[in-house]
């Protein structure tokens, strides 16, 4: 058998393995999104058992806030116009009012938002009411329990001492949202 | 003078044994800390704004969902349509797909009452088909919804 020469090179030439994983990191960099998804959470109701329907206790008229959206968008609450940067701060202080006024809600408890939209609203106009309706609750809540609204919303459920304060609140101000059908419907 | 010219004899290269070696730790971070991006929707999806954004809560199973204009209106037309699971339906037929996608889950996570919604939905449609999904949804017994949105800084 002819011996090798002792004069081959023995090391595998690695100056390219630096642009081989400079690839790989440019393909990662481009197919990957570091971007946690976030958005407007929201519950649908919970489906009605059919028999009982129709039972519920009357509501009177104070503790229930009319938002009406209608087709060009425009904003009605209550029977009057408003515009829609004001629905955030009405809803506020309907929720809020314990009784003080008499057009408004008795206390948080019993103050429902029904809330309608027309088919031919707009989503852009009917994610924001909804945005701020939402926004009423968060606002009240987290002042309820010493936070701003922002810390309000980043708090976790998974975490105990976040969820006590979410009980808290809630509890306090419950979500009374009620999202009635759009005109014509049955 | 003639002290200077000892230095002349070092070697001025760079050793770059070590660089995939540090190209690699990059490499194994980015791999770890990011996800693959999402095929971009067949629909228009130009986000509204909201103040009340929430971060999606990552124990329980999310269905994406897009409602929008096809970006292609010769093959699906021009009304609102939506977009599940690469495929596109009419408004009223979004039950159905959204039980098959639930049926792929993990049983643990398969009830409609747990997993939720994430809704991309195109600024410029109306309520209509907004609607007629939540319709559909509600219908099958899902409970959460999450729009999709873009934090609005007020």
């Amino acid at each position: 058998m002819p011996r090798r020469k002792k004069r081959e090179a023995k090391e595998i030439d690695s100056s390219s393995m630096a642009d081989i994983a400079f690839l790989l990191l440019i393909f990662f960099l481009v197919t990957t999104t570091v971007l946690n998804e976030k958005g407007i959470w929201f519950s649908l109701p919970k489906k009605p058992k059919k028999d009982n329907v129709e039972v519920q206790d009357e509501i009177l008229e104070r503790n229930m806030l009319k938002v009406i959206l209608n087709s060009n968008s425009a904003l009605m609450v209550n029977g009057s116009r408003m515009q829609r940067e004001d629905v955030r701060q009405a809803a506020i202080e309907f929720i809020d009012n314990n009784g003080a006024k008499a057009s408004l809600s008795e206390n948080p408890k019993v103050a429902i938002i029904s809330y309608r939209a027309d088919r031919g609203t707009d989503a852009q106009t009917y994610i924001y009411v909804l945005d701020a309706l939402l926004g009423a609750y968060t606002d009240l809540r987290a002042e309820f329990v010493d936070l701003t609204s922002d810390q309000y919303l980043k708090l976790d459920e998974n975490v105990p001492a976040d969820k006590a304060l979410i009980k808290k609140a809630e509890k306090k101000y419950p979500y009374n949202l009620s999202e009635a059908k759009p005109s014509g419907e049955n | 003078m003639g002290r200077f010219s000892k230095s002349a004899k070092t070697s001025s290269q760079i050793p770059t044994a070590a660089l995939p070696d540090i190209i690699f730790i990059l490499l194994f971070f980015f791999m770890v800390a990011t996800k693959p991006k999402k095929l971009d929707p067949m629909v228009t999806t130009s986000l509204p704004n909201g103040t009340q954004i929430q971060a999606i809560d990552k124990e329980r199973a999310e269905i994406d969902l897009y409602i929008g204009y096809p970006k292609n209106p010769d093959q699906f037309g021009s009304e609102p349509v939506v977009e599940i699971d690469k495929r596109i339906v009419p408004a009223k037929k979004v039950a159905e797909l959204v039980m098959m996608q639930i049926n792929k889950l993990p049983s643990s996570k398969r009830s409609p009452s747990s997993v939720f919604m994430f809704i991309s939905v195109d600024k410029d449609i109306n309520y209509s088909t907004i609607y007629d999904v939540k319709m559909e949804l509600k219908r099958i017994g899902i409970r959460s919804i999450i729009f999709n949105a873009k934090k609005d800084y007020r």
